[in-house]
């Protein structure tokens, strides 16, 4: 086994253990998530977008449902809208709304505000309504870097990078974010970072929960400031909270990721 | 996935007369509710925790303001959970809270509540009392004797006020029923113990419980020690039986801090009795502990030390806040203790504290000598000193001799008062435990470490993959610990400091065990049912001949006479053929596995075990003495651990130890209303957790003595930083300001009240 295969990040993530339990997770290279509000209560509905060449099988899936199988005309597109109680599919969210309401509730309505986002390049169409967070609305789309942890932003295991800042997402509202460009503590992972490889090496990690969001921090300090002294370091990752209490660790992990940059 | 979410008492001392869930019940999304007078669940029904507590699953009274009682809703999100928690009415019978230990004492006092347990030392019936607990305890010697032998007699009280837990994960269980199959994913620190709680709480058999145990962030004891530490694991599996959906019971943040503390808060007084060349001739404790304390004050006085007179008794109190547990951890009435009495002496007789240490070191009322010859005895180096070790080492890197004063003589250009402080303690523990673990060797020649634990961050996947690499002789990189899942073997637990000390020998001995089968199987001849002989790999040695390092097995004589264990192990018959053939059905040789189990100790505690390594810890503070604040300049940290496996791990936990201790002597303190009992500061704005900024550099040193009974003569550490290093802020308070100050946390304003810069209320 390689030395990059040791330090790869762990096989099954927080977001593939949750995703295998059931929570419904948007799915292929373009998905998209509308949230269908019963009654007032945010319910999700994952709709699976799929583009084909011609003449081509496409078998989607999204967890819980059945494989579609699906042969395609040229650059034609198929869409299915996924019941978020029982995973039937549909071909319109207006049979899904009809389904909904005389299966599972009396009545069924779309509310909310129609967002576009993109995270860790991916982009998504949401419809939010106007309470979602956007650490919410980030799980939601199986994004679970982002921790819940004092859940009133005072600890910075929240945070994401959005159009270039550190925002603590458990503060912000998702409708505030239309058209924004979000990382993730996945993304920056996917990306090779050297903070990864640095915070591995340094033990920068016990359990780790904290971690997603002093790196996402990290990074944000470095796409502004590639070369920080250390008070820089210091002042920039002070709103992490770390109970484990790496704290040095940290700091020398992110001047050795600005040196590999 | 359906969420679970309970009711929070909004009273902290308060019973359920009736209640009306039909509004909630009738929420779109509610799928289920779980009430006090459930018939099934209801009603008093119990759930055991990780220990022997039993628990009310749905409690009809509370005693406690945030406590989880009265109503559970399953629904299809937490959100609608939540909302359907204010909809339920309820008709309450309002009790008056007891807040303070030392009024809860007080036979006019409300009884705190009046449906817990008795005490087990008083008859079954009506709860009389506040007492929940405690012991006449822990005697050495005869201690009046002893303070007629003293030169100087002092007497002094110390209190720690409550302060948290709290997890960086919020607490969840989630569960999932398989036809008559129990699949969980707990987070807490036993898993292995929910097959016996469900069990008890469902009979459905052991065999039929599948326990996984994915990472926990941020787990320290608390929860997974509490009274209430199964709850959430319970109505999770009850809803998920229900509903037939996996469901997740989850707690908000606020409800969760409410719930448990740490068990060292109280009141302690001590007597102590010493003379002038700094020998402690006797001391007697008497301290009362909110809630329970789990260890006897006197405790690491008794381990520690050659004090020939001691004598404690200690009082559990019941009072209206949360339940107190071990959270890095159980120790700490005996490490406040011993830091006190230590740092009082040394400050009565004007004595430098690090001599007035060495000359009380020793075990069990006895001295050096008598702990030299049990190191001989036992097979350690007898000339090996841990505590000269780690002071030496210690007082250099913090520039002691140079630095240490008169307390309150030394006052900076800055305006403020300069203080140096010291602590030492024991180190812990590598004297209990038990834990299993196997060693299984892939087709592919790499290795998995076989066992169930929680992840909670202490590194022992990496220590436990070291041991295995070399025992076994693969590669490092080529060793996977997958702890995660239900592997039926089951390693000790993250708690009491002692994992490595336990886990560390069960993996050595299958590691070993594992590579005698893979050398075994090297030079096995393999008969193909009457087809013929499958030859060995190293054909005419025995294996004793053969030996392996970096992954390849070799004949000891002639080294170059090798094959990689991938190619050992490899089932040419079987296993070698294109993927459709993969079949065990054509296997030849069976898989490569051993598993042990240790016990380290009997009956996996064994305190007869000396302990013999040491810690020493030195604060270096300034002390505004116009605001009170306490600025924290630098901290150094001299821990034996005998024998460092994973240095990276332990110095992680000097930092964190570090920070969580200044963080508890300095900031850290539960605020409650006192008329209603409400906890005012349950987040993480109002409950002050230390930042990066705010400790100054800290310096760490590892010291092996090899006097752990651990592998390799390794001793744990986990716990030991943050349990102890944080009474150095306290000397260091006093040798600044010339004051004591001794009720944590140290806050300004009670700087200032010492300086008489400020009254008491």
């Amino acid at each position: 086994m390689s030395e990059e295969t040791k330090k790869t990040p762990r096989a099954i993530s927080r977001r593939e253990f949750l995703r295998d339990a059931g929570i419904v997770v948007g799915g292929t290279a373009v998905s998209s998530a509308l949230f269908l509000s019963a009654c007032g209560k945010e319910v999700e509905v994952t709709k699976t977008v799929t583009t084909t060449a011609p003449g081509s099988t496409v078998i989607t899936t999204a967890p819980g449902t059945t494989s579609t199988v699906t042969k395609t005309a040229a650059g034609s597109t198929v869409t299915k809208y996924a019941c978020p109680v029982c995973n039937k599919e549909f071909d319109s969210l207006e049979a899904l709304k009809a389904h909904y309401d005389s299966v599972h509730e009396t009545t069924a309505s779309v509310t909310g505000n129609t967002i576009k986002l993109t995270v860790n390049r991916e982009l998504y169409e949401v419809m939010v309504e106007s309470q979602t967070t956007l650490y919410s609305l980030l799980h939601r789309l199986g994004w679970m870097g982002v921790k819940r942890f004092c859940d009133r932003g005072a600890c910075g295991s929240c945070t994401a990078i959005v159009n270039g800042r550190p925002i603590l997402t458990c503060m912000a509202l998702a409708c505030e974010f239309d058209g924004a460009i979000i990382e993730t503590a996945e993304g920056i992972a996917k990306d090779k970072h050297p903070l990864i490889e640095a915070y591995v090496q340094n033990d920068c990690m016990q359990c780790g929960y904290c971690t997603p969001g002093f790196v996402t921090t990290a990074k944000a300090l470095l796409d502004r400031n590639p070369n920080p002294t250390e008070e820089e370091v210091v002042e920039a990752i002070a709103g992490n909270l770390c109970r484990c209490g790496t704290y040095p660790q940290h700091t020398i992990a992110i001047l050795e990721a600005a040196k590999n940059l | 996935m359906l969420y679970a979410c309970g009711y929070a008492s909004p009273y902290a001392s308060a019973k359920i007369i009736s209640m009306d869930t039909s509004e909630a019940e009738k929420m779109p999304g509610v799928r289920a509710v779980l009430r006090y007078d459930d018939p099934e669940f209801g009603n008093g029904k119990t759930v055991m925790s990780a220990f022997f507590f039993s628990t009310p699953i749905v409690p009809q009274t509370t005693f406690f303001f945030g406590e989880q009682m009265g109503v559970w809703i399953c629904a299809d999100t937490e959100d609608i959970a939540q909302e359907a928690l204010t909809k339920v009415k309820i008709e309450w019978e309002e009790r008056t809270p007891v807040l303070d230990i030392m009024e809860a004492l007080d036979p006019s006092s409300p009884i705190y509540h009046p449906e817990h347990e008795q005490p087990f030392y008083m008859p079954p019936g009506e709860v009389t009392t506040n007492i929940t607990g405690g012991d006449e305890g822990m005697k050495l010697g005869d201690v009046e004797q002893g303070f007629k032998e003293s030169k100087h007699v002092i007497e002094f009280d110390y209190k720690r006020n409550i302060h948290g837990c709290c997890n960086a994960e919020p607490m969840v269980g989630i569960s999932q029923w398989q036809g008559e199959c129990l699949e969980l994913w707990v987070h807490h620190q036993y898993p292995y113990s929910f097959k016996w709680v469900m069990h008890n709480l469902f009979g459905i058999d052991e065999n039929k419980v599948r326990v996984n145990t994915p990472f926990g962030g941020g787990s320290f004891g608390g929860f997974s020690a509490c009274e209430v530490g199964s709850i959430y694991q319970a109505v999770s599996a009850i809803f998920a039986k229900r509903t037939g959906k996996p469901v997740k019971t989850i707690t908000r943040r606020r409800d969760e801090v409410a719930v448990i503390a740490v068990n060292d808060s109280g009141h302690y007084h001590f007597k102590v009795g010493f003379n002038d060349d700094g020998k402690i001739i006797a001391v007697w404790s008497r301290s009362y502990f909110e809630h329970t304390a789990t260890v006897n004050p006197l405790s690491h006085l008794l381990e520690n030390t050659s004090i020939p007179n001691l004598d404690c008794q200690r009082v559990h109190v019941g009072r209206n806040k949360g339940y107190t547990g071990p959270y890095r951890c159980e120790q700490q009435p005996g490490t406040a203790a011993m830091a006190l009495v230590f740092a009082r002496v040394a400050a009565e007789l004007g004595m430098d504290p690090t001599k007035v240490a060495l000359i009380n070191d020793g075990a069990d009322g006895k001295g050096m000598d008598y702990l030299a010859n049990y190191k001989q005895e036992h097979g350690f180096d007898p000339n090996r000193d841990s505590l000269k070790e780690c002071l030496e080492i210690g007082k250099a890197a913090i520039g002691w001799d140079e630095k240490w004063h008169e307390p309150g003589a030394k006052k900076l250009e800055n305006g403020k008062m300069h203080g140096l402080g010291f602590v030492w303690d024991h180190e812990w523990d590598s004297t209990r435990g038990a834990g299993a673990a196997g060693v299984f060797i892939q087709q592919d020649g790499t290795a998995n470490i076989v066992t169930t634990r929680c992840d909670n961050g202490v590194n022992a996947e990496s220590s436990y993959a070291q041991i295995v690499a070399e025992h076994l002789g693969v590669k490092y990189e080529d060793v996977f610990m997958r702890a995660q899942e239900d592997n039926q073997l089951y390693a000790m637990t993250p708690d009491g400091s002692c994992n490595l000390c336990t886990n560390g020998y069960a993996v050595r001995k299958a590691a070993k065990r594992c590579k005698q089968k893979l050398l075994e199987m090297a030079v096995t001849d393999y008969d193909i049912d009457g087809e013929g002989i499958f030859p060995a790999c190293f054909p005419g040695l025995k294996a004793t001949d053969l030996d392996v390092k970096d992954g390849w097995v070799y004949e000891i004589a002639n080294p170059d006479n090798k094959m990689t264990v991938k190619d050992v192990v490899t089932d040419n018959m079987g296993y070698q053929f294109p993927a459709p053939d993969r079949m065990i059905q054509t296997a030849v040789k069976g898989p490569v596995f051993a598993w042990a189990f240790h016990r380290q100790g009997r009956f996996g505690a064994e305190y007869w075990s000396h302990r013999l390594c040491r810690q020493a810890h030195f604060w270096e503070v300034e002390v505004d003495t116009e605001t009170g604040e306490i600025e924290i300049k630098k901290v150094v940290n001299t821990n034996d651990v005998g024998k460092v496996v994973n240095w990276g791990g332990a110095l992680g936990q000097q930092y964190g130890g570090t920070y969580m201790g200044a963080g508890r002597n300095r900031q850290e303190e539960y605020i409650y209303d006192q008329s209603t009992g409400v906890l005012l500061n349950g987040n993480l704005y109002e409950y002050k957790w230390t930042t990066i900024k705010d400790v100054g550099p800290i310096d760490c040193h590892l010291v092996e003595t090899g006097l752990g009974f651990g592998p390799y003569g390794a001793c744990g550490i986990g716990e030991n930083v943050g349990t102890v290093t944080q009474f150095g802020l306290t000397s260091a308070v006093y040798n600044a300001i010339g004051k004591w100050i001794l009720e944590d946390p140290i806050t300004p304003d009670k700087v200032l009240k010492a300086l008489g810069k400020a009254q008491e209320e």
